[in-house]
């Protein structure tokens, strides 16, 4: 059996009292596009922090391409690109010396870093923006710029933390084009996002985190298939398929609640 | 609808006044929360403390003198008190950017604020400086000085130092806002510091002018006639005309003294209206940026030039290693010379200097000429540095400040934080080697070259000084982190905890420097002194590289307080 790129064994963190992440377990397969999903403060960024050496757990443990991220930080992130939520990006360099700066960091020489720098801005369609500071990016340039950053060494595993929000169509259709070469060409994608359309197109295998536990895990058909012989189950008729396939919407709201009764109330000024 | 209908304006601006000095007072209640909240409190009111000190002193002085000048009918010498006073109102504040905290209003543009209640905001917030402290203090006792002596002067007295005190916080703003504006820009930073070279150079012209006027045999008194049209031009200008407009009140003459007082107050209302402009551009939501005035259009020989790798800055390029430690110190030489921060933090040291040359020179006396009495090269130079060390400080203790939420990159990426640490005091280091030569040249240029032992002391004493701050420095910097913005000046102002550890560190780096220089003259041996510093320096790099071992763990462990602090909006 294959190293799994990412696993985590009863991975649990806690701030005080509150338990952010509640004894998470998950595997996510070399080649993997995987969807990290759930609702807001369900606890997805705090796991992808702590995959990715931003935040310290509080019990359990944590693997990336079979190296414990404890005990070999190093040698785990130099296979490992991020895009975490704040962007980490230095807004007073431009964007090429961002990239080139990135670059170096990750062991790069300068002419490789240089070419590969000219490549990515070519390629997010950043080329004619290169004199620009990156505190003057749009977001979703710097959205871009970030995602550059996080590949400029050739990551074998790419953690993506919100890659779509604020991005513009356009750059999404880049964003995601370039996103499936990477997995075309063997890497791991780990993507959290709220787009769910998106991460149905994009992702094979996805996980579901509520309340800080994780509540559902594997293939998005497997997880269909669970979902609808639960509906099926709950209405009396077990086996009977559903008229049509389940959105992963539809499935994601099945799981974790929600839906027309969770709506808001009229506001009285706005009435 | 109803609701939407807006209250009275009025209402409305004493509402929004309220509420912005309320949220002020919630956000500082709410930093008491946290221990290191508790701290920097502490640490403000210390300082506070000492510079409420330094005004009381002030205040006891000037009113001494205010009252000896108006019991003895000479109310026109109070412009020698007025004149040093608004000296020190105009240049502290700039002297002092790199550890001020100016509060940021710009993101009150969003409210539906009106745009005199947001001059009123603005200004209000930018007279809470310790100038304004001290300035006021000073005032204050020169005010009660006069009233004393004169108690009919105590109303012209107040109105004048009212004024005098409005003309001083609006000047200084609008100094501040115009030189942010300018130095914001990369071609006027380049054409500023071109100017500023130029000036240093021509102060190879300064020393032998100062010293035909002293070798006249007059001294300052010889200086002052020379320049008899200065006299009649000082009563027009600020700090002479209230000294003037009391005068002549004095005498009786009160359409003079109201005349002197309307021209203050037409000074201040030039300084309001030249800040007027800078902040209406505020109020519209302008950024002061660098690709702001960045042409939109790319010329395809540009662009080539940009797809290059970046440039190799210059003879810094040289000298930095390649690998993360060199890319770390690239990045943060490019990032200090995009601040206008930076351009203060060069210019400053040397531009004391020259005032501190003329300095010794006035207080020079027919007789005691100053190379005769005091080696002035030999103290212009290592206090130079020392002020070097000292204006860079801030930067050094709070090192992660300029970086941001960017500080999350350094998280992810595999490059320990010794290297990251190293990268940046080696860029900080390299500014300092900048310093030292800029000012060498400008003692150089002034006064002649030092002697080879203040040379040696003063390069070494910066080695021990630099290695010192570096060492505490850095563990400051995972310890008490805190956003900065470079972009603009006066909000460079770290913690107000490092910067008493700053200073604590600073005082006991001069102190011992002091006392190895002192040691060494009193024993005959100057040489001496330098041994002692070597010995020092080579304590202090054992202690550096003790501390660089130490920080990755204090980082990692420090990691959610370093990234919380350093990405708060």
């Amino acid at each position: 059996m294959d190293t799994p790129a990412v696993a985590t064994e009863a991975l649990t963190r806690r701030f005080g009292s509150f338990t952010a992440v509640d004894g998470v377990t998950l595997r996510v397969a070399p080649g993997q596009f995987f969807g990290f999903l759930g609702p807001n403060g369900a606890g997805k960024s705090t796991t992808i922090r702590m995959l990715t050496g931003l935040l310290a757990p509080t019990s359990g443990r944590m693997e990336v391409l079979g190296l414990d991220l404890v005990a070999h930080p190093a040698a785990v992130k130099r296979q490992i690109g991020v895009v975490p939520e704040g962007m980490a990006l230095f807004g007073r360099l431009t964007g090429a010396e961002y990239l080139n700066f990135v670059g170096q960091m990750y062991g790069l020489d300068r002419p490789t870093a240089a070419r590969r720098t000219n490549e990515l801005l070519e390629l997010m369609q950043l080329g004619d923006q290169m004199k620009k500071l990156v505190t003057d990016y749009s977001h979703g340039m710097q959205k871009k710029l970030a995602l550059a950053a996080a590949v400029i060494h050739g990551p074998r595993v790419l953690f993506l933390d919100e890659p779509f929000e604020g991005v513009d169509a356009v750059a999404a259709v880049t964003l995601k084009n370039m996103l499936q070469s990477m997995i075309a060409r063997g890497a791991t994608i780990f993507l959290t996002s709220h787009v769910l359309e998106i991460v149905e197109r994009l992702c094979s295998h996805v996980a579901i985190i509520h309340r800080g536990r994780l509540v559902a895990q594997g293939s998005l058909d497997e997880l269909r298939q669970g979902v609808e012989a639960g509906v099926a189950a709950a209405a009396g008729a077990e086996g009977a398929p559903t008229a049509e396939k389940l959105t992963l919407e539809q499935i994601f709201l099945r799981i974790v609640g929600g839906g027309p009764a969770a709506a808001p109330q009229e506001l009285s000024w706005l009435s | 609808m109803a609701e939407l209908t807006p209250p009275p304006r009025a209402s409305l601006t004493g509402q929004q006044l309220r509420a912005i000095a309320g949220v002020r007072w919630r956000l500082m209640a709410n930093s008491l929360r946290t221990t290191r909240g508790a701290l920097e409190l502490v640490s403000h009111l210390w300082m506070g403390f000492w510079f409420a000190v330094l005004g009381l002193g002030g205040a006891v002085g000037a009113g001494a003198a205010g009252w000896y000048f108006a019991a003895h009918g000479q109310l026109e010498w109070i412009a020698v008190l007025l004149w040093p006073l608004f000296l020190f109102w105009q240049v502290f504040p700039l002297a002092a950017s790199a550890f001020t905290e100016q509060a940021d209003t710009s993101n009150l543009a969003r409210f539906p604020l009106r745009y005199p209640t947001y001059v009123l905001v603005r200004i209000a917030f930018g007279a809470f400086d310790v100038a304004t402290l001290v300035g006021g203090f000073c005032l204050l006792g020169l005010v009660i000085g006069v009233a004393i002596a004169r108690p009919g002067l105590l109303a012209g007295a107040a109105l004048a130092a009212l004024l005098f005190a409005a003309f001083n916080i609006l000047l200084a703003q609008m100094i501040f806002a115009w030189l942010e504006r300018w130095l914001a820009r990369r071609r006027t930073r380049e054409i500023l510091t071109l100017v500023f070279i130029l000036l240093v150079f021509s102060i190879n012209f300064i020393g032998p002018l100062s010293r035909r006027w002293h070798l006249g045999g007059a001294g300052v008194e010889t200086s002052a006639s020379q320049l008899p049209w200065l006299v009649p031009l000082e009563r027009w200008l600020p700090p002479g005309l209230p000294a003037h407009a009391l005068a002549a009140a004095a005498r009786g003459h009160y359409g003079v003294g109201a005349a002197g007082l309307l021209l203050l107050a037409a000074w201040g209302m030039a300084a309001l209206a030249l800040l007027h402009l800078r902040l209406r551009a505020e109020y519209r939501g302008e950024t002061l940026t660098e690709s702001a005035a960045a042409p939109r259009t790319v010329r395809p020989a540009a662009a080539a030039a940009a797809r290059a790798p970046p440039a190799e800055l210059g003879l810094a390029g040289v000298v930095i290693p390649v690998g993360p430690v060199g890319a770390v110190a690239r990045k943060e030489l490019r990032y200090l010379a995009r601040s206008p921060m930076m351009f203060f933090t060069l210019a400053m040291p040397v531009v004391l200097l020259v005032l501190f040359h003329f300095q010794f020179f006035a207080a020079g006396r027919p007789g005691m000429h100053p190379r005769g009495q005091l080696n002035l090269a030999g103290i212009g130079f290592p206090v130079g540095v020392a002020y070097a060390l000292l204006v860079l400080s801030n930067l050094i203790f709070n090192s992660f400040g300029t970086d941001a939420a960017g500080v999350q990159f350094y998280f992810v990426s595999p490059v320990s934080f010794r290297q990251i640490l190293m990268g940046k005091n080696l860029a900080y280091g390299l500014i300092l080697v900048a310093e030292a030569v800029a000012i060498y040249v400008a003692a150089t240029l002034t006064d002649g070259p030092p002697a080879a032992w203040i040379v040696a002391a003063t390069v070494l004493g910066l080695a021990f000084g630099a290695l010192c701050d570096f060492a505490c420095g850095n563990l400051l910097s995972l310890y008490m982190p805190k956003k900065i913005d470079l972009s603009r000046l006066g909000r460079q102002g770290g913690r107000g905890t490092s910067g008493l550890a700053a200073l604590l560190v600073q005082g006991l780096v001069i102190g011992l420097a002091a006392i190895a220089v002192v040691g060494g003259r009193v024993y005959g041996h100057p040489w001496l002194a330098v041994l002692i510093l070597a010995l020092l320096a080579v304590a202090a790099g054992l202690g550096y590289v003790a501390v660089l071992g130490a920080v990755e763990p204090i980082a990692q462990g420090r990691r959610e307080t370093l990234i919380a602090e350093l990405s708060k909006a």
